[in-house]
């Protein structure tokens, strides 16, 4: 597995790729490791429960008809969307993974300043579960 | 498309501000409850309400008459009322604009050494948030304006009209929306009832809507007889489950 620049990376969202007008994509995952330390535990004692993730984008907005703008919009008091992710641009194999899940909007900001273009930040909160798919 | 920033536009009532700002923000949050259970493999969450807020950077001018943003956003947008803002992402008829119902939050005027006067406004939405499209701005005529394909809409559905009339001279004005399944071939356009402003003497801000079903094409048809008028004309859906 060759490591990559952000140049190849995929990301689709509803369906639709946009990787064309997003400068930063972050995708998090969080675990949750509750603590179960005893009286004679040495150091801390953890068990796993559930996870919960979720994407960060920033990008060029674009508010032509089908592409980020009014996918976002979409999401506006919308049931869910749907993301797909290919962080080295290639569709799924051992060595290439893909992550797909249900997203929900959880926020959505449009910024315009003089001397620069407009921009865009998002934040799509996962809704069920995250797979990583290599075939 | 892709656009610079300086193509953006604000109108808020009947005050065009694109004069008077140098930056501006606009973001949604939506609620989003988790209802994760036990056997939940992943994360689990509803959609609840949304909101909306945003800020508007821009510089101090006291100018009096139609430039007078001190004023405008001091006593004009000040007071105890919602006001209807306009926010569009380029200058021809069809650019994406939102539609947006808002209360001020706050007014800083910041003076600083070295610097300009510099004077600020944020607002919290209050209404739903619409996304539509800019279909008339600048000096007004008595014409059919291009149609736009803002798609069709359902009943029940709430689609949002802000005629903004920033200015005008001897006389009065009449802005109304007319649909087209087709941009008006073979489907004439027509009028949708209830999207007008109704004829209008002085500068000011009307607000429509319908939840009536509509077709997808959609234009802007200015009448009346007046000697000049400056207008901003945007339409859209508003977001709702």
């Amino acid at each position: 597995m060759a490591k990559v620049a952000s140049i190849v990376a995929d990301f689709e969202l509803s369906s639709v790729a946009i990787e064309d007008e997003l400068t930063s994509i972050s995708m998090d995952v969080r675990q949750q490791v509750i603590q179960v330390d005893g009286l004679s535990s040495v150091g801390p004692e953890r068990v796993q429960g559930n996870y919960d993730w979720s994407f960060g984008l920033e990008g060029t907005w674009d508010g032509a008809s089908g592409q980020g703008d009014s996918l976002l919009f979409d999401l506006v008091a919308s049931t869910s969307g749907t993301v797909g992710f290919e962080p080295d641009g290639v569709t799924a194999g051992p060595s290439n993974p893909n992550y797909d899940g249900s997203v929900l909007l959880e926020s959505y900001s449009i910024k315009s300043a003089v001397g620069a273009a407009n921009t865009y930040s998002a934040t799509l909160q996962g809704s069920g579960a995250l797979s990583r798919a290599v075939a | 498309m892709k656009t610079a920033a300086n193509v953006t536009r604000l109108w808020v009532d009947e005050f065009a501000l694109a004069s008077a700002l140098s930056a501006h923000d606009l973001t949604v949050r939506q609620v989003l409850p988790s209802v994760e259970v036990l056997d939940s493999a992943g994360p689990a969450r509803v959609v609840g309400n949304y909101g909306y807020s945003g800020s508007q950077n821009g510089f101090f001018d006291a100018a009096t008459g139609a430039s007078n943003f001190d004023q405008q956003s001091f006593t004009d947008l000040r007071i105890d009322e919602s006001h209807y803002l306009s926010r569009a992402y380029g200058t021809a008829v069809g650019a994406t604009a939102y539609l947006e119902i808002i209360r001020l939050t706050e007014r800083p005027l910041a003076v600083a050494r070295e610097e300009a006067v510099l004077l600020h406004f944020s607002h919290e939405g209050a209404g739903g948030l619409a996304r539509g499209a800019l279909l008339g701005s600048g000096a007004a005529a008595v014409q059919n304006y291009a149609g736009v394909n803002l798609g069709a809409t359902v009943s029940g559905k709430t689609f949002a009209v802000h005629f903004h009339l920033i200015a005008i001279a001897a006389a009065t004005i009449t802005m109304k929306l007319q649909e087209s399944q087709n941009d008006g071939a073979p489907d004439a356009y027509a009028d949708i009832a209830g999207l007008t402003s109704g004829a209008l003497a002085a500068a000011g801000i009307v607000r429509v809507t319908t939840t009536a079903a509509t077709e997808a094409w959609k234009r802007l048809v200015v009448s009346g007889a007046f000697g000049s008028a400056t207008i901003a004309v945007c339409a859209g859906l508003v977001a709702s489950a």
